[in-house]
Parts: C-alpha cells; structure tokens; sequence
C-alpha cells in the first residue's frame, strides 16, 4: 500500500469511537470495509467480507494482529488482509491517525 | 487333541474365572468348558452395588469379554445350568439335557441368596440382589415409578442396596432382625456410628424388627412385622445374607458340611472334583468375601495341574463397605470376650470417625474403622503377619510420623508384602515389579498386568503413588489440561492466580500470564473465568467477547442476529404476545419462530435495529446468545395436568428467576416437570427437577442434543426449596470447576456423579454455604444486558458508520 502526495483520505470519525480492540465497519459509496483499533493508536482497514462465506469481519474477536471471522472462525491477518494458515485474502487499506481522527486511503486498497 | 483331559468348570462367577486364569497361566493339559447358568460373560459381582447406585454403568463391570473366552480356547456355555453330576461315569447332567463328560471337574458355584420363609417373598415387587438380573429388575421398577423400598437385612449387603436405592430416587427403609447393623462386622458402637450415617443420609433403618409378612395383592405394598406394626412399600429387596450352593457338590456325592469341603490343597474327596470360592469349606470357614477365593484360585490350580504344594491356610476376614459417603472397614476379631483381650479405640462424634483396634498377647487381632479407613491395609497386614506389636498403643492407632497423605514416600516406605488392592490381593511388591520388569507406565498399565484397582477402585490413589515412586519421570503423564497456548495453565491455576493476583481483566490476565493478545479460544473463555471467579465484580472487556455478548443477540449466517426474549418457564400472556407481535411488524422481522426451549424467536434482525426493538418490547434478554442459564421449560403440572403431582410452572417460573442472567462454562438449560411422565423433558437438561410424589428429584448432566444423555439423579428431596438447594450447589459447582465449554453432561461424566456429590450436597456445611454464597453475589451483580439500549457501554456499540457518497477527501497526508 504506496500513498503519495497524491492519495486521497477520507476522514472516517475520532478515534474514540472505535471501541479499543474491536472493529467497525464502514460504508461509503460501494465500499464496505471494517476499521480495527488495535490499541496504543494502531488501527488497520480491511475489506469487511469474509473471503470464506461473507462473515462480517468488523463482528470478529481481535487477538494481536489478527481477527477471527465470527461464523466460522477464518484467521486473518490485518495488515495484509491474508488469512493466516489457510487460503483467502481480503483487500486491505491504508489507515492513518491524525490529531484522533481516522483516516482511510479507500481507493489506494490492495 | 485327543491326550488332552477334559476340565469343566461349573460357575462362571469371580471365583471360577480368577482360578481358571491361574490355571491356564500354567499352560496345562486341559480342554476348557465353561457351564455357566447366568447369560453373561463374567462379571465383577462386588460392583454391582456400584451399578444399582448409577456410579458404573453395566459394561464396567464385566471382567473377562468373549474374546478372552475365544483367545484361551474355552468353550464357554452361557445360560447352561448344571442340574446334576454322576461322578461314577463322570458325566454332568445340564438343564437343557445335555451331558458333559468331564475329567476333572472344578465346583465354583458360589452361593444363593438366603431367603428367609416370610409368607409373601414371591409377591411382584420384591427381590433378591445377587445377581445382575436383579439388578435389572430392581433398577427397572426404579425408572418406572419411584416410591418407598424396603431393605430386609441390614448387613454389607442390605446396606450397599439401600444406598443404590436412594440414588435411584426411592424413599428407602433398612429393616434389621439385630439390634445394629453389620453385627457381624461392628460392635454396638460401631453399629451406633454406622446408623446414624445413614439416617444422615435419609435413609430409615429399623432395627430388632422381625417380619413376619410381604403384604399386598399381587404386587407389595407394605411390610408387617411381628410385633404387628406395618410400613408401606412399593419395593422390597431381601438381603438377608447367603447362603453356599452346595447342591452340585452334594450330588457328586462329596462331603458337605456347610460348603463343600475342601482340605489345605484344595481337594474335596473326590480326586477328579475340586472345588473354590463361596461354596466350599475349609477348616470350618465358608467365605463371602473376594480374597479368599483369590488365594484359594492360586493353591488349586497348582493342585489341579500337578503341582500339588502349595496350600491354602485361610484367611482373615476383612470387610469393607462400598457405600459413597461412608467408610467402613473390619477385619479379625473384635469383640473382647476373653480376658486377655485389650482395646485401643478413638471416637470423634463430629466427624462420624471410630477406629478400634483388638489385641491379644500383643498381637492384633482386629480391627474396625468407620469415617476414617485410610489405614485399613495397615491393620490388615498386621493382623494377616501375627506380628507382635509395639508397647505404645497410641502409635498402634496414629502412625508416626503421621503420613502426609499423597507424599510418595508414604507408601514407598510399607514392606513389600502390604497390601494395597484389598479386592484383588495386590501387594505393593507386585505392583513394583509390574513396573520394574513389565515395563508398566501407567495406572492403566498396571491395572491390565497385575489386575490391581480393577475391584472397589479406592487403591487407586495408592497404585499412582507407587508407580511415581518407582518409574519417577517415565509415568506417563496424562497431560494437564491448559486453558490455552495463550495462557498455558490449567484452569483451577487460572483462577488461583486471577485471585491472588488481583487480576480483574481479560486483558490484564493475558498481559501478566499469557501472550498478551490471546485468541479466539482463550479470549471468551477468559471473559468467562474472570467474571466468575470475581462473582460479577471484574472489569467486563467487551472486545473478548463474542459479537453475540457484544449486542446481546445471536449473529446468523447473513449477518443479522435473532431476538429471544425471556418467557420464563415457557410462560407468556396475551398482552406480551400483542407486544411482540407489534415489534416484529415494526421491524419487518422475516421470520417468527417458536423454538424448542418454549420461547419466541425473531429471526433476521439488522445490528442497528436491536436497541430499538429492545426498547419496545421493554422484556429481559433471553440470554439465547450466551453461555448462560438459557431457560427453565416446564410441564403444566399441577394447576391444570391431570397427573401433575408437583407445581412445575411456578416453580419452573421460579428456578429461572433464581439463575437467569448467569454465565456458565457452557450454556446451561433446565428443565421442571410435575410427574415422571416427564412432558418438559427435564430429564435430558443440564439440571432437571422431576416431581414425584412428595418430593422432587433433582437431575443433572441430561442432554438431548449432538449428544443424547440421561441426567443423572442427584438426589431426591420432599420440598421445593430442598430441590433448588441441590440444584443451585451443583449449578455453582459447575460454574467453578467447569473447563470452559464442557457441557455439563461431559462435565458429569469427567468427574464422576460421586466426585459431585461429595463436593455439592455431601459437602460439608462450611463448603456448601461458600458454594451458595458465591452464588448469590454474582446473581446480584447480574442486570437485564437490554438495557443497554438506554445506556450503551460504547456509542458504538450497535452502529456502523456511514460516510455520505460526497464526502470530501483530503488529498496527500492529514498529517
Ligand atoms: S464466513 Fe468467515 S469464516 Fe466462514
């Protein structure tokens, strides 16, 4: 995920409304991603659907780095937006924290 | 084939089967035939106690399968009756007509029942209890209909039945001839101690009471005693004792006394027929008991095969009870009717402990333990070697240094030749070379090799202990169960540290003790572990919970969640049925549904619509979602039924209020029925209270899901309020000693219904009110989660965000 002078950020809301080591999903046109506060000021944007069966990630529990997807449990790293240990992958975006507010790089998603 | 001789067992009990293996460990000249008049494989008959009272389910008794049988080529006849013997042409004359020839004949008939002639004895509803068909039928009539049984005898016997029969929800009587009970075994203030446990335990016993009559038409209802007082029954079940099977013996024309008797070598005085076990004699003893025939299976079949040498020289009588809840054990001679007699004794009336011992020109001769008979087998080899004992009696009754029980030196440090498995006759050198030369690693191992806590199974304990000390960090471990990799620690750790610690988060908990992020395994469980270990007063972490705790409904396969508001009891009215209808209209809910637990259920729900709806319908969550007390179904009972005999609606409506609201390793559903009929299926729930006249049942570990179980009974009370009690102390006891998500019918099952109940209803006052205590602190921690519509723990909590389809970007960095 390249941003350069030129990406676009959309300011999504304060950050204290993203419930410390929970996700949220998002929706804004056709996009529908869940944003992850990690804690300590880390957040992460992924795709919202499940590459499995369309579980709802924004839904799933937060360990660390990952999310399980809460119907059947895929693991999925979210950074990459790559299962882990299995097959699968999501789109993952670009995320920033400025002054407590969030901000997602939407069309700079891989 | 054709030199081979031809050896015939008659009996296929423990003392048959236990000599037959010794004779075949020493590889004889012998073709095998089994006659056995039971339909079964052979079985272990002292267990069937332990059968009657639920503890063992039927297959865990059986001692050799047909494959033993199959693999020792011998030919075994089931339910083939020997009726008689000609001895001149050696033939056995069997019920079916057939003849057996034989060439050596081994008697192991054991014994029958006594049944005293009392007029009524063949009236349908009483029985005898010596055989696995009686155990059948007596467990059978339980399930059919509870009610009143009276035991007649009140000897080992009589009692292990009483106990059974209490398990099994019957009202139970213990009707003796003697004035205490197991007059034989204890003395008059052993049989003082022995009656108050189990008046303690709500079983009746009445003693110097001599029956005169079985009354009812063709089934029992009621027992008359010869001083003209009669008590009701539904069941009788004679134990009066028993008496040796000698009718075979008699004839084959052998010398019959009492038993058929035997000399030292174990030869009767026909040289083709032998004879052991409970039917024979021996230097004027018949025996009862399970060693005996033990020893006596070694002696003979060194005498059968042509080894004759070894004799068998009697034993000690030794008797243990096999009662949950009571220790009793005797051994020797204990009454000091000779002068030169002498006691030691020790009486502690709080804890129901009596121990005395008997010696005679400084030996002991007996012994008998109630409460306490941890030192049985010391006693028992004291009395079995005759040796002198030591000048200070108090160290005769208190070993010194005291034992510290479970240290491994404390058995290292008996001789070799103590005995350890009293039912088998294991000594501790064989259970050490078991391990040294066989190789045996494991309880397991050692049980196959040396048969040893195959019997009662309360050496087990000892057999461990032993094989730590000697095969030390080659035991195979049974690996501890951990919490998680996350949190690698056994739960009961778990919460130790959580406690001592001050650890009142998931997330401190993983912080301090684990990996520091968890996982989805660990995470809820967590949740689960610090809540109950702090009775609700923890730091509640939202993000370790499942999303269906995080909005308190249940997340479907499209992402909607379902509604199940609280009925409790499966009780609803018009006006809530008005409401609900009204909500889902509202909401456009897709699909209303009743479900199997009595409740409603709206179906398809969006996420940001639940608060909404919570706050129309203005009930308590159902807890549909959670691993918690799910709900209370309940029958009609008596306001309506017509064969209610308990108030199941109120009080289902009643248990649900108590526990609504709790969280538990796994969810918990209960059910109440007023009648056995058993409408509401109270038992197949995790906890059931089943109505019976004039009491309640209380079941527990049912289930009727992926898998399919019967509750277990608990025990059986009279009140309502006695029925919660046991109800709520097994409820708590789960809570706390659950691994998390282990349903309560594998939960049961781990730990044994005994295990259970001496931690819940047989616990002792102090441990039972902490249980209830704790109990009641949590429940007042517990508020209705629907009433975060009002006051949501985040603003979050049940909504997306949506940004408008022009928002405006920034374009290169915010920063
Ligand atoms: S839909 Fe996500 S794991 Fe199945």
């Amino acid at each position: 995920m390249n941003t350069t002078e030129q990406t676009k950020w959309y300011l999504i809301s304060e950050t204290h409304l993203f419930p410390e080591r929970e996700g949220k999903r998002v929706h804004f046109k056709d996009y529908d991603i869940a944003v992850f506060n990690l804690g300590n000021g880390r957040f992460r944007a992924i795709d919202n659907t499940c590459p499995h069966k369309q579980g709802p990630l924004a839904d799933g529990i937060v360990a660390g780095e990952n999310v399980f997807c809460p119907l059947h449990a895929l693991k999925i790293d979210l950074g990459s937006g790559c299962a882990v240990e299995a097959n699968g992958k999501v789109r993952s975006y670009p995320v920033q924290v400025y002054n407590a507010k969030v901000y997602v790089a939407f069309d700079e998603g891989e | 084939m054709s030199d081979k001789k031809h050896l015939v067992v008659v009996g296929n009990g423990m003392a048959g089967m236990a000599c037959l293996s010794n004779i075949l460990k020493r590889q004889p000249n012998f073709v095998v035939t089994v006659l056995s008049e039971e339909p079964y494989c052979n079985y272990n008959r002292i267990l069937l106690s332990s059968v009657l009272s639920g503890e063992k389910p039927e297959e865990d008794i059986y001692i050799n399968t047909e494959e033993w049988y199959e693999k020792n080529n011998i030919c075994l006849r089931l339910g083939t009756k020997a009726v008689d013997i000609n001895a001149k042409t050696q033939n056995i004359i069997c019920q079916d007509g057939s003849l057996v020839h034989y060439d050596k004949l081994l008697i192991a008939t054991g014994s029958d029942p006594f049944i005293p002639p009392i007029d009524g004895v063949k009236k349908r509803g009483v029985y005898t209890f010596r055989n696995l068909a009686d155990t059948r039928a007596i467990l059978e009539q339980c399930r059919a209909k509870t009610g009143r049984a009276v035991v007649i005898g009140g000897g080992l016997l009589g009692l292990e039945a009483a106990r059974g029969l209490l398990n099994q929800g019957m009202k139970v009587s213990v009707v003796h001839i003697m004035d205490r009970l197991m007059e034989r075994q204890v003395d008059e203030k052993g049989g003082w101690f022995l009656k108050r446990e189990f008046e303690k335990m709500g079983i009746d016993v009445l003693l110097k009471r001599s029956t005169a009559r079985i009354m009812g038409d063709k089934d029992v209802d009621g027992v008359l005693f010869k001083d003209g007082e009669i008590i009701g029954a539904d069941m009788v079940v004679v134990a009066c004792g028993i008496r040796p099977n000698v009718a075979l013996g008699k004839k084959a024309g052998l010398q019959v006394n009492r038993g058929i008797v035997v000399n030292d070598y174990m030869e009767t005085n026909n040289p083709d027929i032998f004879a052991v076990g409970e039917c024979v004699e021996h230097r004027g003893m018949v025996y009862g008991l399970v060693a005996p025939l033990w020893d006596q299976g070694k002696v003979l079949a060194a005498t059968i095969t042509g080894d004759k040498g070894p004799t068998y020289e009697g034993s000690v009588l030794a008797t243990k009870l096999k009662v949950m809840g009571i220790e009793l054990f005797s051994a020797g001679e204990f009454m000091p009717e000779e002068p030169e007699k002498e006691v030691v004794a020790y009486e502690d009336h709080a804890f129901g402990i009596y121990k005395k011992l008997v010696v005679k020109n400084e030996r002991l001769v007996g012994a008998i333990l109630i409460g306490d008979s941890s030192d049985a087998n010391r006693f028992l080899d004291m009395i079995r070697k005759n040796e002198r004992v030591s000048g200070d009696r108090h160290r005769l009754l208190f070993e010194t240094p005291p034992a510290v029980p479970g240290s491994p030196t404390d058995v290292m440090s008996k001789p070799d030749t103590e005995t350890i498995c009293g039912c088998i006759g294991v000594s501790k050198g064989q259970i050490v070379s078991a391990i040294r030369e066989d190789g045996c690693r494991s309880v397991q191992d050692i049980k196959k090799c040396t048969k040893a806590s195959t019997g009662c199974g309360t050496c087990t304990g000892l057999v461990e202990q032993i094989l730590r000390a000697v095969a030390g960090s080659e035991v195979e471990e049974v690996k501890e169960k951990v919490v998680c990799e996350c949190i690698p620690f056994p739960k009961e750790k778990l919460r130790n540290i959580i406690k001592t610690q001050n650890l009142k988060s998931v997330q401190d908990v993983l912080e301090v003790y684990g990996n520091g992020t968890g996982c989805l395994a660990c995470k809820p469980a967590l949740g689960f572990i610090v809540d109950e270990v702090w009775c609700g007063d923890h730091e509640e972490q939202r993000s370790a919970r499942f999303i269906n705790d995080r909005v308190h409904a249940n997340i479907q396969r499209d992402g909607t969640f379902s509604v199940i508001p609280r009925m409790r009891g499966g009780v609803t009215s018009p006006a809530q049925l008005r409401k609900i209808a009204d909500v889902a209209e509202k909401y456009k809910v897709p699909m209303v549904k009743v479900t199997g637990s009595q409740r409603i259920d709206l179906l398809g729900v969006k996420k940001e619509d639940l608060p909404k709806m919570w706050a129309d319908l203005d009930m308590t969550s159902g807890y549909a979602y959670a691993k918690a007390v799910r709900m209370v179904k309940s029958c009609v009972g008596t306001d309506f039924c017509r064969f209610g005999t308990q108030n199941s609606i109120q009080t289902g409506i009643d248990l649900e209020t108590a526990l609504e609201g709790l969280h538990t390793p796994a969810k918990v559903k209960l059910g109440v029925v007023g009648c056995p009929r058993n409408c509401a299926e109270a038992t197949v729930k995790d906890i059931g209270l089943v109505g019976i006249e004039g009491g309640w049942q209380v079941v527990i570990g049912g289930a009727a899901g992926k898998t399919v179980r019967a509750a277990d009974i608990l025990l059986v009370v009279e009140t309502k309020e006695q029925a919660f009690e046991a109800a709520f102390l097994f409820f708590q006891y789960y809570r706390e000693n659950g691994e998390y998500l282990e349903r309560t019918y594998d939960f049961v099952e781990r730990l044994g219904l005994e295990k259970i109940r001496q931690e819940t209803i047989l616990a002792s006052d102090e441990k039972k009110r902490g249980l209830l205590e704790r109990l009641k602190k949590s429940k007042s921690k517990v508020v209705n989660p629907w009433n975060e519509h009002k006051k949501p723990v985040h603003p979050m909590q049940f909504d997306d965000f949506v940004l408008p389809k022009d928002k405006e970007a920034l374009i290169g960095s915010p920063s």
